[in-house]
């Protein structure tokens, strides 16, 4: 989970510890606007097999973008050298969660806010759930959305 | 999961490898406050175990521990810490016993009283469980005829599933005398089965649910096929609580359950003519069973079953051997029985073609079985698409222009696989189909589809959606699924032998075509045309020449009005495939899948270290029914193998495993795992449904003889024995600097005095399978796309 955006083990953070801070789980992933750009690219890519690593690898990697946002593949990997997941071998990760960025940052540099929870605590503005994008309609074949994200064009697949 | 009034177990394990059992005193532990049940053995005395030939299991054992592990009691109370502090007021007194801790030691001759097991092959010293000996045709006289005979020996150490949620059971015996069981089970089947008798209760007062979602339960790496202990003792303390009663095994307890990857000491001797085609094959396989029986006897002789469905190979000679150790029990694990043996072979014929000076890729290719054609021991091969998957292996890593043309320190290497698409036989003899699938339309046109496969995170629920949606011309995402409950749902085996895809999917499809065909008839009646013109599409049913069309939803009405309520079942049972001899029954398939891989290694000579750079692996998979799953299992099979072959290994000392726990087992992270290029071979199979076939295990075959393999290529050196760790590396390199056998692996394996062969008249690898079985032929398999079907098994071109 995110506690004011930082990944912490959840199982070692005690309540008392927290008092006040924004706490984030994979429950609150999904805003009321919809899926979190990266559970639909998890989705999408295969990037989820028995999903009992899911959650964690989510939320650290919500972290990771907050911090990075256009990783390479070598920086999502040490970042999430963390999270063990036995199914999928890792690959699809890495690519859903490259594909996760590469629209979250098409999204920001079409002019919408992306605030981390802390910049809008310090704006102190109430949250909104600005980063948080409905799935509309499909988005063409995960084979479809792999070559495309390989040839850079991932506008071309956001409908459709 | 938690139910009102649900109480906690927890289980007393053995501290001891080897036992016996002289006192239990439970009465302090009962005394104890917010204690409600503490029961032993003898409050479960039935003995169970997955086959039956093995039922050597106790839930909780009574006169003997056989590891360090083996339950004995269990607690429960109202929470898990009561429970802790009530297991140390168990009272035990053992009297130790001799103990074997390996094969070696397993086949030294015991006391009668000292046996691990009071069955098994008792003629036999020691602690033998199984032996085989199985002869197709005259080997030795093979073998002595031939140019070039190569023998060596191997060795593939055990290891864990290490699935990464915890094995759990609640359940809840109600007032109605019903008894349910939540379970993380891959076999909900199998569980039923045994619960009914180790509980004494009919199968109708149980209810097994195999829970697949909700927080994600087991990793497809084969974690809980066998019905296991706190199973049982859930259930019988709910029935002598009346609470609900919920059991999670510690990480600890998992290592110690286990049921993973057997070891397997093997031995190989070919006989080749100059080309390398194999004239005989001469096989020897020690398997260490560690203390209970599980699968073992089916994994044994799978350790001798599958040589013959890669390569042609006209005779052979099985000879296995399966000791009980007091380790903990070893099961299936991805592969079941299969990697080891393929580690052996396809490093053998590594050393083949390099003393035949023969490339690795072509020479493979040589020697490939035949498309449909019989294995001298009898095994159907059907739609093969290896060639393919050499061919497109060979030039997606540039094989023959880095063989042996890479800088000293790196290497390229290749190996090749092949996997069942379910057994072909069920676990406990009968003649049922092995999986059926019930199918019902509402009014509404909405359809349900019931079957007790259970999703381990393989992606059979999709599976199932799509060749439901396939067939009736919907989206998958428009079907209601009921699985893995053993109330509501039909009859399936369950997730193990790779058999979900293949057998399911064939039951699903022939319960669709029933409600299809019923749907297009009341179609083709009100649209005025004929039924047979008709095609069912994205939703729609359409005529194409006349352009005349209604919805999926419409015509639904339309069918229940003429026929009554939509509703149908489909079932499959394979063929009868198995020889005609005994043991026969492991190793049929109705198809086999086919994986090559190769590996480019960096060996740091310092160090000792191997660092994979990059794996390209193509699986022939028949169809890719759902292409992103496909790939996330090949994807999940090369990073199981990787681990395997560099990391994760089952050992102990004095008795005691060595690493219990996931921090020191260790298991690669996103750090260790290199690219890994995917591609997908369909060679459309003419019996699996849409010409599908296995994905799930097959993949990780090829890739620890890949790894080998490149190691020697990059600096001549073999390793023989897995894993492949930086000491083993180095001792290569020190014995290769010093002009020694340049190897690292077994230099000798037990001499042992095998039961006569049961020989049997081989059957020659050209000859039709329909001479012995019906096959039906690719061309046959019905491509998705057709007039009666839509694209929603999305088409992939072979790359």
């Amino acid at each position: 989970m995110l506690i004011d955006d930082e990944p912490v083990l959840s199982c070692l953070a005690l309540a008392l510890d927290v008092q006040g801070a924004a706490i984030e789980t994979v429950e609150g992933l999904r805003g009321a606007a919809g899926h979190h750009e990266l559970q639909i690219a998890f989705a999408e890519l295969g990037a989820a097999q028995c999903g009992y690593c899911t959650p964690g690898i989510l939320m650290a990697s919500k972290a990771l973008l907050a911090e990075n946002p256009r990783p390479t593949q070598s920086e999502t990997s040490a970042w999430l050298a963390g999270n063990l997941c036995r199914c999928t071998g890792y690959i699809k990760i890495l690519e859903a969660v490259e594909l996760a960025a590469d629209r979250i940052e098409t999204r920001r540099s079409a002019g919408e806010e992306n605030a981390t929870h802390r910049q809008r605590r310090r704006a102190a503005a109430p949250p909104d759930e600005a980063e948080l994008i409905p799935i509309e309609g499909k988005r063409g074949t995960p084979r479809e959305i792999r070559q495309n994200l390989q040839t850079g064009e991932t506008e071309g697949v956001s409908d459709g | 999961m938690q139910l009102p009034q649900m109480l906690y177990g927890r289980l007393l394990c053995s501290h001891r490898p080897h036992a016996r059992i002289k006192r239990i005193d439970t009465s302090r532990a009962e005394a104890l406050p917010g204690v409600k049940a503490v029961i032993t053995g003898i409050d479960l005395p039935h003995k169970y175990g997955i086959l039956p030939v093995s039922e050597d299991e106790f839930p909780l054992e009574i006169d003997k521990v056989r590891f360090v592990g083996d339950p004995i009691a269990v607690v429960a109370a109202t929470d898990e810490f009561i429970c802790e502090a009530a297991l140390q007021l168990i009272e035990v007194d053992y009297e130790e016993l001799p103990t074997a801790m390996s094969i070696d030691e397993a086949l030294r001759p015991v006391e009668e009283a000292d046996r691990i097991h009071d069955y098994g092959a008792l003629e036999a010293a020691g602690n033998v469980h199984k032996q085989v000996h199985l002869e197709f045709g005259d080997v030795d006289a093979a073998i002595e005829a031939a140019p070039h005979v190569l023998e060596g020996m191997y060795f593939y150490e055990g290891n864990t599933h290490l699935a990464l949620e915890q094995h759990a059971a609640l359940a809840h015996y109600g007032a109605d005398g019903k008894l349910t069981l939540w379970s993380s089970t891959q076999t909900p089947h199998y569980v039923h089965k045994a619960m009914a008798k180790v509980l004494e209760l009919p199968t109708s007062r149980i209810r097994v649910i195999a829970t697949p979602n909700g927080g994600g339960f087991l990793t497809p790496s084969r974690g809980k096929s066998d019905p296991f202990p706190h199973e049982f003792c859930a259930a019988k303390l709910s029935m002598m609580c009346r609470r609900p009663v919920k059991i999670t095994l510690t990480r600890e307890e998992i290592f110690y359950m286990h049921r993973g990857r057997h070891p397997v000491l093997m031995w190989v001797k070919t006989g080749v003519d100059d080309d390398g085609k194999i004239l005989g094959l001469d096989f020897q396989s020690f398997v260490d069973g560690g203390a209970y029986g599980s699968y073992g006897v089916a994994s044994t002789y799978y350790t001798g079953a599958l040589q013959t469905v890669t390569y042609k190979i006209p005779t052979y000679r099985f000879r296995g051997l399966r000791v009980f150790t007091n380790k903990a029990p070893c099961g299936p694990k991805r592969g079941h029985g299969t990697p080891q043996p393929r580690y052996a072979l396809e490093i053998h014929l590594d050393r083949i073609a390099e003393q035949l000076d023969l490339d690795p890729l072509q020479y493979r290719r040589s020697i490939l079985v035949d498309e449909y054609s019989m294995t001298v021991n009898h095994m159907r091969v059907t739609s093969c698409g290896l060639d393919e998957c050499l061919t497109a292996v060979g030039d997606a890593s540039d094989f023959a222009s880095k063989r042996r043309q890479l800088p000293y320190g790196q290497g390229i290497g290749m190996g090749c696989g092949s996997y069942l698409s379910g057994a072909g036989l069920p676990i406990y003899w009968n003649d049922m189909p092995h999986t059926s699938v019930d199918l019902k339309i509402d009014r509404g046109g909405g359809v349900c589809a019931k079957c007790m496969e259970i999703d381990i995170g393989q992606g059979s629920d999709s599976v199932l959606a799509m060749t439901v949606a396939e067939v009736l011309g919907i989206e998958a995402d428009e079907i209601q699924l009921v699985t893995a409950d053993t109330d509501t749902t039909p009859i399936d085996l369950g997730s193990y032998s790779s058999r979900v895809t293949f057998m399911m999917g064939n039951a699903a499809k022939q319960a669709a075509e029933k409600l299809r065909e019923r749907i297009l008839e009341a179609a083709g009646n009100k649209l005025e045309v004929s039924p047979e013109e008709l095609a069912a599409a994205h939703g729609m049913i359409v005529h194409a020449r006349t352009g005349k069309s209604m919805s999926f939803r419409e015509a639904v009405p339309l069918a229940e009005a003429r026929g009554g309520q939509l509703s149908s079942t489909g079932f499959y049972r394979p063929n009868r495939l198995a020889g005609p001899y005994k043991g026969s029954g492991v190793g049929p398939s109705p198809a086999y899948s086919y994986s090559c891989a190769a590996a480019q290694v960096d060996v740091d000579v310092e160090t000792g270290i191997v660092t994979p750079q990059r794996i390209w692996i193509a699986h022939d998979c028949g169809r890719a029914i759902n292409p992103v799953l496909v790939e996330g299992q090949v994807e999940g099979s090369v990073y199981m193998a990787l681990g395997e072959i560099f990391l994760e290994e089952q050992t102990y000392r004095k008795g005691l495993h060595k690493f219990p726990s996931m921090l020191e087992y260790k298991s690669p992270t996103f750090l260790e795992m290199p690219p890994v290029e995917t591609i997908l071979v369909e060679s459309l199979d003419g019996e699996g449904p849409f010409g599908a076939k296995e994905c799930g295990q097959g993949p990780l075959l090829p890739v620890p003889p890949a790894v080998a393999n490149a190691i020697y290529d990059a600096v001549g050196i073999r390793i023989d024995e897995l894993p492949i760790t930086p000491d083993k590396v180095l001792r290569g390199l020190e014995r290769k600097a010093a002009g020694k056998e340049s190897r690292v692996g077994p230099n000798r394996v037990p001499n042992v005095i095998w039961p006569d062969p049961i020989r049997v008249d081989p059957v020659w690898y050209d000859q039709p399978p329909e001479a012995y079985v019906p096959t039906i032929r690719r061309v046959d398999a019905e491509p998705p796309g057709s007039a009666k079907g839509s694209p929603n098994c999305e088409h992939r071109e072979s790359p």
